[in-house]
């Protein structure tokens, strides 16, 4: 078997499935149910205190555990299990739930109308645009200091996922429209964990049914619409909802260990909407804080003489220049990409690839920076906000489940120093960097055959990823100024 | 694969499953839609006006208590499970001889590191106002009480009111739309802090300076 450099067949050795307790319990019908219900419990805590408890954020439970721990439990799962969090996703389930009309038996019959997704939507642009809107609220609204937005948000996805479940094959809320999914795919790419087919032969030759795609009376196909057996190799889609694994007549999936960002410069594919999505990531986490820094007192101040002013959260001069910076710094953040990537192919000399194909691979590789990124933003919260979290839960615990009570003043505790703080952070920002150096190496090695032009079409990108880099360090450590 | 292939192997539909789970997501959407446009409300409210009530004027830096006739007191004390009304009153929402009148009780306290009577703590407080820090959260310890005051919708840009109530009592008889009311029940037995809550994580607040002193120190208490 042969393939393009770097996505040769991979080693039996590293394959979860091969250790019998991992193998029994992905093998039970129940599993994804089973794994769904404390996190629906969570969930359903985290709505009832959001919705009705006490509007503080920091003695909130729901606005605390959402925006701090779910947050940053999800960027480390990126890491370690890629789209785990999409496993145990208790609002994607709820659409599943009401398509199956069962909470894990194959049943026989089904509800809703199982269209299929339109043509021109299938692709990651709604959800990447979600994704805009979704940040967008928080630096407008400040959706993540609210409670009853963060409730908003989960009952609007909640209802989004049924409604679209009963009308649409599949999981399509998930994966054409949840505001996360284009994210969540994209940074799963980095995950040390793969879910593949073992043997493409065994699939191409011996295997007639396709069962995993499709379905058998035991099993339910691929709720994401992907065909492990197939064409499937990256983890953007997989949720890891195990049915493959079950499903498979030829015992053929594996669930194996890999190297971190392997699907960053081995995808066979890379697709043209995943690199917008992509870049738009790096975008909004590099570009954009530095544009709102510099330009958004003074734009909003321009803009308080032209619009009403409005009470807060609704201050629409400053959402209206949070939503004209944000266009001009995910502007800006793409332009740099496509820019690189026209360079990357002036510099290497060659007509193909074109500039076009160079972006569509290029902007995989920068992933790893804006996953670090938000790593080290998040770090600064968490460190900053511990205290918040002890105060939340024993809010709680005071009126469980309804979180109405004040507990008293906020529990200040920085547990580092900011220049501690800083220094973790720039670390973070510094690995991330590494990597998509690394991983912009590998897909310029694929790309061009000749070593000379490879290194020659790197230097652009990698200048590049230095100057995100460098305006990601200022961001952080404006602060200490 | 081919076309045919493509097809899921889903199993036999079920009109009535379809229509009974279109129903309840019409059902749920709208109570959530309702809910978002404050048509339905989330919480358990009760009946305002029944039992104890109480005033509360909160002042830069502290809060002065009145009972249901306007007597100033110095502890608002309920029995446990009584229903009990608070009015929130902010000062700022009065005449600025009023206002001033609250605030230089403020000087009769140490606050922020600053001795009782320190003419700086007066120059702070200034400070505050001309910074814009009129507000506050006012919250009682250990009890469902949580109300942020609205002084900026009445002020309407001014520094203080004009034409206003010139009285608390003409404020509280004209239902002044300044003052935030909420009604709930004495639960827990103990002597429980009215306080001006922390906005930011950091501690700080909406009103400024003086934010970290504006507590009253066991004034709600519920007794057995």
């Amino acid at each position: 078997m042969s393939g393009p450099a770097g996505v040769g067949p991979r080693a039996p050795e590293g394959d979860l499935l091969r250790w019998a307790p991992i193998r029994r319990l992905v093998g039970l019908r129940a599993f994804q149910f089973l794994v769904t219900v404390p996190t629906a419990a969570v969930v359903g805590v985290v709505l009832l205190s959001t919705a009705v408890g006490i509007e503080h954020p920091s003695f909130n439970f729901g606005t605390v555990f959402t925006w701090v721990v779910w947050w940053g439990a999800l960027l480390l799962s990126f890491v370690a299990l890629g789209r785990a969090w999409c496993l145990v996703c208790p609002l994607g389930a709820l659409g599943e739930w009401v398509q199956r009309l069962s909470f894990w038996r194959r049943v026989p019959y089904t509800a809703g109308y199982h269209f299929r997704w339109p043509k021109p939507l299938r692709n990651m642009g709604l959800a990447t645009a979600l994704f805009i809107v979704f940040v967008w609220l928080d630096n407008g609204y400040g959706m993540s200091n609210s409670p009853r937005m963060t409730a908003g948000l989960i009952v609007v996805i909640a209802l989004g996922a049924a409604w679209i479940n009963l009308f649409f094959e599949r999981r399509a809320f998930c994966r054409y429209v949840c505001p996360l999914t284009a994210f969540i795919g994209l940074c799963s790419l980095f995950s040390v964990v793969e879910l593949r087919r073992r043997e493409a032969g065994t699939c191409r030759s011996q295997c007639a049914t396709k069962d995993c795609f499709r379905g058998n009376d035991r099993q339910y196909g691929c709720p994401m619409g992907e065909f492990p057996g197939g064409a499937m190799d990256t983890n953007l889609h997989c949720i890891l909802c195990t049915e493959c694994i079950k499903g498979c007549p030829h015992d053929n999936i594996a669930l194996r260990l890999r190297p971190p960002g392997r699907d960053l410069w081995a995808m066979r594919r890379p697709q043209a909407d995943g690199a917008v999505a992509a870049a738009v990531i790096v975008a909004l986490t590099t570009v954009l804080p530095l544009v709102l820094l510099l330009l958004l007192p003074g734009l909003r101040r321009a803009l308080a003489g032209l619009l009403p002013a409005g009470a807060p959260p609704n201050d629409f001069p400053r959402l209206a220049a949070v939503g004209l910076l944000f266009a001009l710094g995910i502007g800006l953040g793409l332009g740099l990409v496509w820019g690189g990537s026209a360079l990357a192919r002036l510099s290497a000399r060659q007509a193909v690839p074109t500039a076009g194909v160079l972006f569509a691979s290029f902007a995989y590789a920068l992933i790893p920076m804006a996953l670090f990124k938000m790593m080290a933003d998040l770090l600064d919260h968490a460190l900053r906000t511990w205290g918040a979290l002890v105060d939340a839960t024993g809010a709680l615990a005071l009126d469980f489940p309804l979180n109405r009570v004040v507990p008293g003043r906020v529990t200040v505790m920085h547990l580092l120093g900011p220049g501690t703080v800083y220094a973790l952070q720039s670390a973070l920002v510094l690995g991330g960097l590494v990597w998509s150096l690394y991983a912009l190496w590998r897909i310029s090695e694929r790309l061009f055959g000749d070593h000379r032009a490879a290194l020659a079409a790197w230097v652009p990108m990698a200048g590049l990823c230095l100057v995100l880099t460098l305006m990601s360090l200022w961001t952080l450590g404006i602060g200490l100024l | 694969m081919d076309a045919r292939d493509r097809a899921p192997l889903t199993g036999r539909r079920l009109p009535l499953a379809t229509a009974a789970a279109l129903l309840a997501l019409t059902a749920l959407s709208v109570a959530a839609s309702l809910a978002f446009l404050g048509r339905l409300p989330l919480g358990f409210p009760q009946r305002a006006g029944t039992g104890a009530v109480f005033y509360v004027v909160a002042y830069h830096y502290g809060f002065a208590l009145y009972d249901r006739d306007l007597n100033e007191i110095e502890k608002a004390e309920v029995k446990a499970g009584e229903a009990v009304t608070l009015h929130i009153v902010p000062a700022h929402a009065l005449p600025e001889a009023v206002f001033r009148q609250y605030a230089e009780r403020s000087m009769k306290r140490a606050i922020g590191g600053l001795p009782a009577g320190d003419p700086a703590i007066r120059r702070k407080l200034q400070e505050d106002l001309d910074l814009g820090n009129v507000e506050h959260i006012v919250g009682i310890a250990a009890h469902p009480v949580y109300l942020a005051t609205d002084v900026a919708s009445v002020l309407r840009g001014q520094p203080f009111r004009e034409n206003g109530p010139a009285t608390l009592r003409e404020a509280a008889s004209q239902r002044d739309p300044s003052i935030k009311s909420v009604t709930f029940t004495a639960k827990k037995v103990g002597a429980f802090d009215v306080l001006c809550m922390d906005s930011g994580m950091d501690g700080a607040g909406t009103c400024g300076w003086g934010h970290g002193a504006m507590v009253a120190k066991g004034a709600f208490v519920v007794r057995p």
